[in-house]
């Protein structure tokens, strides 16, 4: 099989289009890739494994007979080009030249492109493990450019990682509660119910809305990722997949637990043809999301965290920006003007780039 | 007007009646019993400029500033982001020397040299949409002879107006002189008065707002409440005689 080219080259192709398929997809999918090549290993040893190959108990073992399995099928050209050796009690290391790799296209332009990849080979063998010793693996990949080597790293799974966004037939859930997609024009209207009956109530029922139901979605990605770059850019990931807008963190201070955030096209912006009069003047309106922010970094720092939308874009500008500040920290005078530090506006594109992260 | 030059009380019931809202350097005046909710009123025009985008100063004169931080935070509103951002100025003009604050007014019995340190203060704020209130401008006005109070009022007001500052000045109510206080009042564009009514045994809050008409002040009247959360209700729906 190996040594048909196109077959190769099409696998490749299948994952390549994969990669730059996934983040198309409305909500996440980081983990449907793994999926993907897990189940293509389950299918090799559905169709091609006796349990005699995997007797042991020893994942060094059980890794070795698959890799023997893939040459003996003619899907690697040689086993030896996978050298798997032991890494401290529960690691275990493949080194493999990339010019020997079946999946080499994919890992090159994944790299060159920057597209959202999951060695298919390290997948395959943690599905491997999984199925013979009945107990969840993870991997990592790093690739040596010069040297021309990817060294992969298999180890068992610290925590579940899952989707914070899934769905099981008709039923689609957000941090394990039932998720609804609706048109914003359902949205819309609430607001203008809201609005025409009680208006003083509306900026509270947006920003406790965005808070509270934050707070679940919030705890699961904190158990998910404990660094909290990481889980900031999860969370506003998900806020992007389900279309509430492009959300940038600008800065966070974990020692003050001050944050900075920009979003651009907050789904609370106005578009023509409704909502164009919640309210008299122009103001700041993306109360939901203020809360929603305030929850994330509530939960994250395990104390309450209060956020201002300080410019929205539905005035002026390409993005809103919110601001967050620690509670405990509200009482007492304000410090040093933000604008004298900065200059605004700034372009959307330019973030990240001025050094305001530190922990 | 344009849209964006229209600034509003923050308050919805008295907002749907001043209809085309209030330009900058309009001039309001509250009057108002004490324990009323004058100062409840202050943070709602607050919050409804921090809102908009709008530069708010803040006089404190009657409590420290900090009662008016927390204030806005039983309102959600998070002060500091402001304070740090030059977009809300609390200044202390009641604990005098003894302030922590960034900003302070000591000796209040000047009048002179209360007006030359809120002109300090403003001029830092020069071409932005600046809402200014002091709470309460009577307070500094008690032991002051009646020429000077009604001097001090003229040049200051015209100084607002020319620099298109949003005023709010607070007056409560029996600290000045009946005579000054319907002579000053001739002098603000729009006026606000809060007060106590009903029965003894059944207080309710009533609101009057308005203008000086051919030396007449003319308002409808209603009826408001107080809520934590949401500031002065008002029941713009249920007016109670003029
Ligand atoms: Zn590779
Ligand atoms: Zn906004």
């Amino acid at each position: 099989m190996i040594e048909d080219a196109f077959a190769r080259r099409a696998l490749n192709y299948l994952y390549i289009s994969i990669s730059e398929t996934v983040p198309k997809l409305p909500f996440s999918g980081r983990h449907w890739l793994t999926e993907v090549s897990k189940g293509t290993a389950l299918r090799i040893l559905n169709e091609h494994a006796s349990k005699e190959l995997f007797q042991s108990k020893e994942p060094l073992e059980i890794c070795r007979a698959y890799i023997k399995l893939l040459e003996d099928i003619g899907f690697i050209s040689s086993s030896k080009d996978y050298p798997i050796e032991k890494l401290g009690s529960d690691t275990l290391k493949i080194t493999l030249k990339r010019t020997n790799c079946i999946y080499r296209e994919y890992c090159i332009e994944a790299e060159e492109k920057g597209l959202f990849f999951k060695c298919p080979r390290m997948t395959s063998l943690q599905a491997v493990l999984e199925w013979s010793l009945g107990k969840k693996y993870d991997s990592t990949v790093d690739i040596d450019r010069e040297q021309g080597i990817c060294v992969g790293k298999l180890f068992p799974q610290k925590k579940e990682l899952d989707e914070i966004v899934t769905r099981k037939d008709h039923i689609l859930k957000i941090a394990g509660r039932r998720a609804l997609l609706l048109p914003k024009i359902t949205y819309s209207f609430i607001l203008e119910a809201i609005k025409n009956y009680a208006p003083h109530i509306l900026k509270h029922v947006l920003y406790e809305a965005g808070y509270n139901s934050a707070i679940p979605i919030a705890e699961k990605a904190k158990n998910m990722y404990p660094d909290p770059l990481e889980y900031l850019t999860i969370l506003f990931e998900e806020l992007k997949n389900a279309g509430l807008g492009e959300v940038i963190l600008q800065s966070l201070d974990t020692s003050t637990c001050e944050a900075v955030i920009w979003c651009k096209d907050s789904f609370q912006i106005p578009t023509e043809e409704y909502e164009t009069n919640l309210y008299r003047t122009p103001r700041v309106i993306c109360d939901l999301l203020r809360g929603t922010f305030a929850a994330y970094l509530s939960v994250y720092f395990q104390k309450d965290i209060i956020c201002e939308e300080m410019h929205c874009q539905s005035v002026s500008g390409e993005h809103c920006e919110f601001v967050s500040f620690p509670l405990d920290k509200e009482n007492g005078p304000g410090g040093k003007s933000f604008d004298s530090t900065r200059k605004y506006p700034r372009s959307f594109n330019q973030n990240r780039d001025t050094g305001f992260f530190s922990s | 007007m344009p849209e964006t030059d229209r600034a509003f009380l923050g308050v919805e019931g008295l907002d749907q009646i001043l209809t085309e809202g209030l330009s900058f350097g309009s001039q309001i005046m509250v009057q108002g019993d004490t324990g009323v909710g004058k100062t409840v009123l202050a943070g709602d025009f607050i919050k409804e400029g921090l809102h908009c985008g709008d530069t708010c100063i803040y006089i404190a004169c009657d409590e420290p500033p900090e009662a008016m931080r927390q204030h806005l935070l039983s309102f959600n509103v998070g002060t500091r982001a402001y304070e740090k951002a030059g977009r809300l100025i609390l200044v202390d003009a009641y604990e005098e020397e003894q302030s922590t604050e960034k900003y302070c007014i000591s000796d209040l019995s000047n009048l002179e040299k209360f007006f030359y340190l809120e002109k300090q203060i403003l001029n830092d704020y020069k071409n932005k949409k600046v809402r200014l209130v002091v709470d309460s401008l009577s307070t500094l006005l008690t032991t002051a002879p009646a020429e000077d109070i009604l001097e001090f009022h003229r040049s200051r007001l015209k100084y607002l107006r020319k620099n298109n500052i949003l005023t709010m000045d607070i007056f409560v109510h029996g600290v000045l002189d009946d005579k000054i206080m319907t002579i000053s009042s001739h002098l603000y564009n729009v006026i606000l008065k809060m007060n106590f009514g009903g029965s003894p045994a059944h207080p309710v809050r009533m609101i009057q707002i308005g203008k000086v008409r051919s030396q007449r002040f003319v308002a409808a009247q209603y009826m408001f409440n107080i809520s934590p959360t949401f500031g002065i209700i008002v029941a713009n729906d249920m007016e109670v005689g003029i």
